[in-house]
């Protein structure tokens, strides 16, 4: 936040800006066995610079980690992100049944609404592989979430 | 807050093993601050197989440099068919001076499974922030 100026005696106050992003990356390299076990983990955490909403938009790195057929369904940002988001519409994701393992980036994205100032915000995604016998891994989350002062 | 839209058509071939770097924008900054931007890059591999094009990316070439950008990796698992993604480009930067021409650079380096790529539109949208 810039510091306050005064000119000529007048004391002029600095207010934030109305819209805040916070840029997420990070490694998550965790693999989630095949035969539909789902997952939970972080893709990142921020603290909220004044009350207001948050967009996020996002994408998990995912791969199959053995050839053949896969279909993870649902890829979405948890309801166990802190706070539980008030959108997190789901992606899905299905290999072919080519003789390699696939690799390819989901778009994730979420809302949070009436999010107070100085919350600690972890955003977690959330991802169930399919019903074949083939894990995958989460390679990687990066993302973008907007705040906005309301 | 002020965004800028682009969708750059980049419709080049990239044959197997090569690197490329592609303009996908291009604005001045209207007032300092900081920028994000948020897109995808469209491709399409040219024939059935194997192929794995990585890392796709906001290159460190545009001006200013990214601050932070994503990397994302798209692979084949073969088959039969010609698969196409459009693989999404994050990246931010701070402390952007007012009036500075801003270029954004995507960056592509093929696979090495014989296959070359199809590289067409670039669409994404650049939010610039007073700070």
């Amino acid at each position: 936040m810039p510091a306050d100026v005064t000119v000529s005696g007048l004391h002029l106050a600095q207010s934030l800006p109305l819209m805040k992003p916070f840029f997420i990356s990070r490694s998550i390299n965790l693999v989630i066995p095949g035969s539909g076990a789902g997952n939970d983990f972080v893709i990142g955490s921020f603290t909220m610079p004044f009350y207001g909403d948050i967009v996020f938009q996002g994408m998990l790195g995912i791969r199959t980690n053995a050839a053949g057929l896969q279909a993870p369904n649902p890829i979405k940002v948890s309801t166990n992100s802190v706070p539980a988001p008030t959108t997190n519409p789901s992606a899905t994701w299905r290999t072919e049944a080519g003789t390699g393992y696939a690799e390819a980036p989901t778009p994730v994205i979420a809302s949070w609404v009436g999010v107070a100032a100085g919350t600690g915000v972890t955003i977690r995604g959330n991802v169930t592989n399919g019903t074949t016998a083939i894990a995958i891994t989460i390679v990687s989350a990066t993302g973008i979430a907007f705040c906005t002062k309301t | 807050m002020k965004p800028f839209s682009f969708d750059a058509q980049i419709n080049t071939t990239m044959a197997d093993g090569a690197y490329q770097i592609f303009q996908i924008a291009q604005f001045t900054m209207p007032f300092y601050g900081d920028m994000v931007y948020v897109g995808s890059i469209k491709i399409q591999m040219n024939a059935p197989g194997i192929q794995a094009p990585e890392w796709i990316r906001v290159h460190e070439s545009s001006t200013p440099a990214p601050t932070i950008k994503s990397e994302a990796g798209w692979r084949s698992a073969g088959g039969a068919s010609f698969p196409t993604s459009h693989v999404p480009l994050l990246a931010s930067w701070v402390g952007v001076a007012a009036g500075a021409t801003v270029t954004v650079n995507a960056s592509i380096n093929n696979g090495t499974g014989g296959i070359s790529i199809g590289v067409y539109n670039a669409p994404g949208i650049m939010y610039c922030f007073k700070t």
